[in-house]
């Protein structure tokens, strides 16, 4: 069939009378082609996702050339991850370039680029000089100590004119790989036959003077002019002095300064678990100012083994010397020796225990740590408890020696407390004419805000609670703040209860809550009102220092909802006074909380 | 057919043209690298155990693999903060975390005997001309404490006539 026929079999009316329609080879043809585009497209798709980086992987991290390392993880921009460089990636952190860098993060492959670039000018040391005239002079020959990430040229502004005689201004430019360049001054002297070559001569410390002729530069050209006895050629100094050099006079520097590096004897060490200082190396130092120890590195510590090390000596005129050596780790299983200990310690109650300075102990190490493992004593609770003096030395052996330690009761009677309390009245800021509303604030103020919290108390001794508090400790918690509000409340002569917590509201994972019920009325119309001055945090911490039962209930049906049902303030009502029903304080509780 | 070979076509170089993009984060320029330790001055104090240093308000979970395992440990609930208060011993001090989302941070260090000295040499025993000749005479006086205040640390001196009784480092809370 034609493509007249087909047209007219199926279509009465051609529909692309220019087009031809194709033949099925052609078809075929373009089908074929068109699955080839769509294979290539799924295996780009493929690579494509094999490699495609994560959001939280750089596209691209530049560095500065001359950096010394460089790690997988500084390509992560969410440092979270894992990542390791793939095989085959190869960069220079010295070569300016852009480097591709296969990462491996969290195991899958991805591609990004290190782009090391060199921003920084080289730098270098430059001082002046002084040549023989006619000679030859190279711009390297100006300089020292040059510093750059990439190979640094260097060459003269304008070339030096080493044929005249006399001071020329020369300007040096260092350019490095990147260029980046600097520039450099000096002054050149071209001497001539008649001149000096130095104006300026450095002598050795201790060295005998020099003659003028290191000033000439031959040999019999100079004399000095000035007087040299009172040079101290032991001594650093610079010193103007004059020099007679072919009947002329000329200013000359001479400098006496240590130049020469430090020497010393250096003997490798042995140590148990412990790096040797640098120091311990060295003896027989040789140098004319004070000389300094340190590793070049600071080493690690090894198990056992030997560990090679690299010593620098400095001189107080910044000389150094480097000196490699070793230390040896060895095991060590000789326990120290405790030489001398007390047989029994004391202590008060609340104490701390003084014992160092009377226990002495040996090791073949030489290294003794000495600690007390108190760990079955309650300092806080009188009686008699057995403690140990440790001697462990580096390699982690250890002695033990039992010591009886001996807790006192701290005996705190309640006139001791008033006589405490009395020392911080004058802190409460209370006057007579203040009312017992506002006494009782003052205290809640005082307790608040000197007291700190922290988790000390034993629950066990109000008076002496108070009293180590009140004493210079200020700290504890919410029996300790208790405490210590009783007791200043019932010096201030308020009738007072210390209340805890109900048993039965010590649900599952609740502790205790002590606070302080006061009576701000008279024995006979009494008002009682609960004080806590324990703190909280917001926005829980409120002004608690009179409180009624229908405020602390709503406290702490409020707290419960953050706090896990912990009952804050749930107390064995019918064990204690009736608490006033007028509310004095308004604290702010969200008003759902009420009349549950 | 044409015209869906010329789509196919289309969708494949737009598809590869993405494929071929590049995906992922943004540009890094690292800092230029530190060539020499710096010597800057604490911001903080620290108690220096077992080559650990000690901060108040770090995390405790970063620090028990320096520190090791205490002598001895205790925890009860907090009155303050919601969970757990923590106590730790070690030979020398006690250490006291505070809970914050489930998380307990350094409250203090206290020392229990003078066995350890703070980094700067000053231990339970030493006198008051020690304490200010290490730690210098800008501090505070807090109800018969030396307190000293570097970021939000604090360093609690107490005395026994001229001699320390107790020394604390202290978070202080923001």
């Amino acid at each position: 069939m034609d493509y007249k026929d087909y047209r007219s079999k199926y279509n009465s009316e051609p529909v692309h009378k220019e087009r031809p329609a194709p033949s099925n080879g052609k078809q075929i043809i373009y089908a074929i082609a068109a699955l080839s585009v769509l294979l290539v497209v799924v295996i780009a798709l493929l690579l494509g996702n094999m490699f495609s980086r994560p959001d939280f992987v750089a596209r691209s991290v530049t560095v500065e050339a001359g950096r010394s390392a460089i790690s997988p993880s500084d390509f992560l921009i969410d440092k979270s991850h894992t990542a390791e460089f793939g095989d085959g990636v190869s960069y220079s952190l010295s070569e300016v370039g852009e480097y591709k860098i296969r990462l491996i993060v969290d195991g899958s492959a991805c591609v990004t680029k290190l782009i090391v670039v060199d921003t920084n000018a080289p730098t270098a040391t430059v001082t002046d000089l002084s040549v023989w005239q006619g000679t030859e002079l190279h711009a390297e020959d100006c300089v020292s100590d040059i510093k750059d990430a990439t190979k640094v040229e260097v060459k003269f502004k304008k070339k030096p004119d080493l044929d005249k005689a006399g001071r020329q201004d020369i300007t040096l430019i260092l350019e490095d790989g990147a260029g980046n360049k600097t520039e450099y001054s000096f002054v050149l002297t071209v001497v001539d036959e008649h001149g000096l070559l130095y104006t300026h001569y450095v002598s050795e410390l201790g060295d005998e003077l020099p003659s003028a002729d290191v000033f000439t530069g031959r040999e019999g050209a100079g004399k000095y002019l000035s007087e040299l006895s009172g040079i101290n050629k032991d001594a650093a100094g610079i010193y103007m002095l004059q020099v007679l050099c072919d009947d002329v006079a000329y200013d000359v520097v001479l400098e006496i300064a240590d130049r020469t590096p430090p020497t010393a004897t250096v003997t490798p060490q042995t140590c148990y678990n412990k790096i040797p200082a640098a120091s311990d190396f060295i003896s027989n130092i040789v140098d004319k100012s004070s000389v300094t120890a340190k590793y070049e590195t600071e080493p690690a510590l090894i198990s056992s083994g030997t560990v090679n090390v690299n010593i620098v000596l400095t001189d107080a005129f910044g000389n150094s010397t480097v000196y490699s050596s070793y230390f040896t780790v060895t095991s060590d299983t000789e326990p120290p020796v405790i030489v001398s200990a007390p047989d029994a310690l004391e202590v008060d109650a609340g104490g701390t225990v003084i014992w160092r300075a009377s226990v002495e102990a040996t090791d073949d190490s030489g290294q003794v740590e000495l600690s007390l493992d108190a760990s079955s004593a309650n300092l806080n609770l009188p009686g008699k408890y057995t403690v140990y003096i440790v001697a462990k030395d580096g390699a982690g052996n250890e002695t033990k020696r039992a010591v009886t330690l001996t807790v006192h009761d701290a005996g705190v009677t309640e006139d001791m407390l008033w006589a405490v309390v009395a020392k911080i009245e004058k802190n409460l800021k209370i006057t007579s004419k203040m009312t017992a509303e506002e006494k009782v604030y003052a205290v809640f103020r005082f307790v608040y805000d000197n007291m700190k919290y922290s988790n000390t108390s034993k629950h066990i001794d109000w008076r002496k609670e108070a009293y180590e508090a009140l004493n210079g400790a200020y700290t504890g918690d919410c029996f300790t703040y208790c405490a210590v509000s009783y007791s200043i409340l019932r010096y201030l002569g308020f009738d007072a209860h210390i209340v805890e917590r109900a048993e039965s509201a010590k649900i599952e994972g609740t502790g205790t809550h002590f606070w302080v019920l006061v009576n701000i009325g008279t024995r006979v119309s009494p008002e009682w009102y609960h004080f806590d001055a324990t703190p909280q945090r917001s926005p829980y911490n409120l002004a608690t220092y009179l409180m009624t039962n229908s405020q602390i209930e709503a406290y702490t049906r409020w707290r419960n909802a953050d706090y896990k049902l912990e009952n804050y303030y749930t107390y064995d009502v019918e064990k204690f006074p009736e608490v006033s029903k007028r509310p004095l304080v308004n604290l702010e509780i969200p008003s759902e909380y009420f009349g549950q | 057919m044409k015209k869906i070979i010329s789509a196919i076509l289309l969708l494949s170089v737009i598809t590869v043209m993405f494929a071929s993009c590049n995906n992922g984060g943004a540009d890094i320029t690292l800092p230029p690298e530190e060539t020499t330790s710096p010597v800057a001055e604490n911001t903080v104090y620290s108690f220096i155990y077992k080559n650990t240093a000690i901060t108040p308000h770090a995390k405790m979970s970063e620090l028990l693999n320096g520190i090791g395992d205490p002598t001895f440990y205790e925890e009860s609930p907090s009155c303050l903060y919601q969970g757990l208060d923590k106590d730790y011993t070690y030979p020398g001090f006690k250490l006291r975390t505070y809970p914050e989302n489930e998380v307990d941070y350094v409250l203090n260090v206290c020392f229990t005997d003078d066995s350890v000295a703070t980094p700067e040499g000053i231990m339970l025993g030493s006198t008051r001309s020690e304490v200010i000749n290490a730690y210098g005479s800008s501090f505070t006086e807090q109800n018969g404490n030396v307190v000293y205040v570097k970021g939000n640390t604090e360093l609690r001196f107490r005395f026994d006539g001229d001699s320390v009784s107790a020394i604390e480092y202290w978070a202080i809370e923001q």
